[in-house]
């Protein structure tokens, strides 16, 4: 890598500092257990530091860290096979808002229904969630901006099944 | 169902508000931004680097060792030919994995490539297995006839070679294997376009 200046260092600290709950929430989302969520994470800071270069403003901040969050999470190998000591992640994020046990009871079924869809299926409706327009949605997946509709409306309508379940 | 999907999008939304405790910020980008923690792509291109130079250094030692240990120059010329091809091999999977740009690419593109890679990685086995299968027997012929330690340094070289192909490829085929089956969903209706050409 060509040497990185302390300008493009505390770019990157800062983008890390002001979206790494969306970072957080895809990798959550693609993962099995806890060990998972942090490999993917760690991975995904990794790849942001890498792409950098080919950042620099060009991108509105969340699209750009969505981009390179899903890719990493869909292309991402796990090295290590799970441990049974390893908390499952839908126990790991019980014991982060166990406080407020209504919204632990929802991010558990929203896991339980976002990771019953493909993975690519993952990212086009995480994406639409967090309100990007289909074109943004069409830029990230590579899909058409038709393509990206359709599937959506199929996925709307699986979640509402799963929901209703 | 629109009701349902604007809660959906508020919960969603709500866990940007998650407290710090438990979530990954613990994780420091730290040794990312001073180089020591380098992603996957960055160590499977340093892996293939060093099966580059490897492959290099035989492709311009084997003639003059083996010739030297008493098997005829034409056996180090094809053992030559053998580690220069692999050597291209390489060089072309790496610059395959050099090209996906994961801050870039779409996830449709990225699939493209990472498919590219699968396949020349198919090839790559196809070729070197039994290239490298030939090359052994043929090494093993001559040795047998110069000394029988020869041929035992032979055959524990093959192994010492074998295990460490072996413990690389199972390194690489895991996570390719996953490609794989993210390949096949997107291929299910070919939204991709991964099956063009």
């Amino acid at each position: 890598m060509p040497e990185i200046s302390h300008s493009q260092t505390d770019m990157y600290l800062r983008l890390i500092d002001e979206h790494s709950p969306l970072i957080y929430k895809v990798c959550y989302m693609y993962s099995e257990d806890s060990e998972h969520l942090k490999d993917l994470y760690q991975e995904v800071l990794a790849n942001l530091w890498q792409g950098l270069d080919g950042y620099m403003n060009r991108a509105k901040p969340s699209t750009w860290i969505y981009r390179v969050a899903i890719n990493t999470c869909i292309t991402y190998f796990r090295r290590h096979g799970k441990h049974s000591d390893v908390a499952r992640i839908d126990e790991a994020m019980l014991g982060i808002v166990d406080e407020n046990h209504e919204h632990a009871e929802q991010l558990r079924q929203m896991y339980e229904m976002i990771a019953q869809l493909g993975k690519l299926d993952r990212a086009i409706i995480m994406l639409w969630l967090d309100e990007h327009s289909y074109d943004e949605i069409s830029d990230v997946t590579g899909l058409s901006r038709n393509n990206v509709a359709s599937r959506l409306y199929r996925i709307k309508q699986r979640l509402m099944k799963l929901n209703d379940e | 169902m629109d009701n349902d999907l604007e809660k959906l999008k508020q919960h969603w939304q709500g866990l940007n508000n998650l407290p710090p405790e438990g979530r990954c910020d613990r994780i420091k980008p730290d040794g990312i931004t001073a180089g020591k923690v380098r992603s996957y792509s960055q160590r499977l291109i340093r892996d293939y680097t060093i099966l580059i130079i490897l492959s290099l250094v035989w492709l311009v030692l084997s003639p003059f060792a083996l010739y030297h240990c008493g098997l005829p120059l034409w056996t180090g010329i094809l053992i030559s030919v053998f580690f220069g091809i692999m050597a291209l091999s390489c060089a072309s999977i790496r610059a395959s994995i050099q090209r996906i740009d994961l801050s870039r690419m779409g996830v449709c593109e990225v699939l493209k490539c990472v498919k590219v890679v699968v396949v020349k990685r198919r090839r790559h086995q196809w070729l070197g297995i039994p290239m490298a299968v030939c090359v052994m027997a043929m090494m093993f012929y001559f040795f047998y006839g110069i000394s029988e330690y020869m041929l035992i340094g032979g055959v524990v070289g093959a192994i010492l070679g074998g295990v460490i192909g072996m413990i690389s490829d199972m390194r690489m085929r895991g996570m390719l294997r996953e490609m794989q089956e993210m390949l096949s969903e997107a291929r299910g209706d070919d939204s991709c376009g991964v099956n063009e050409g």
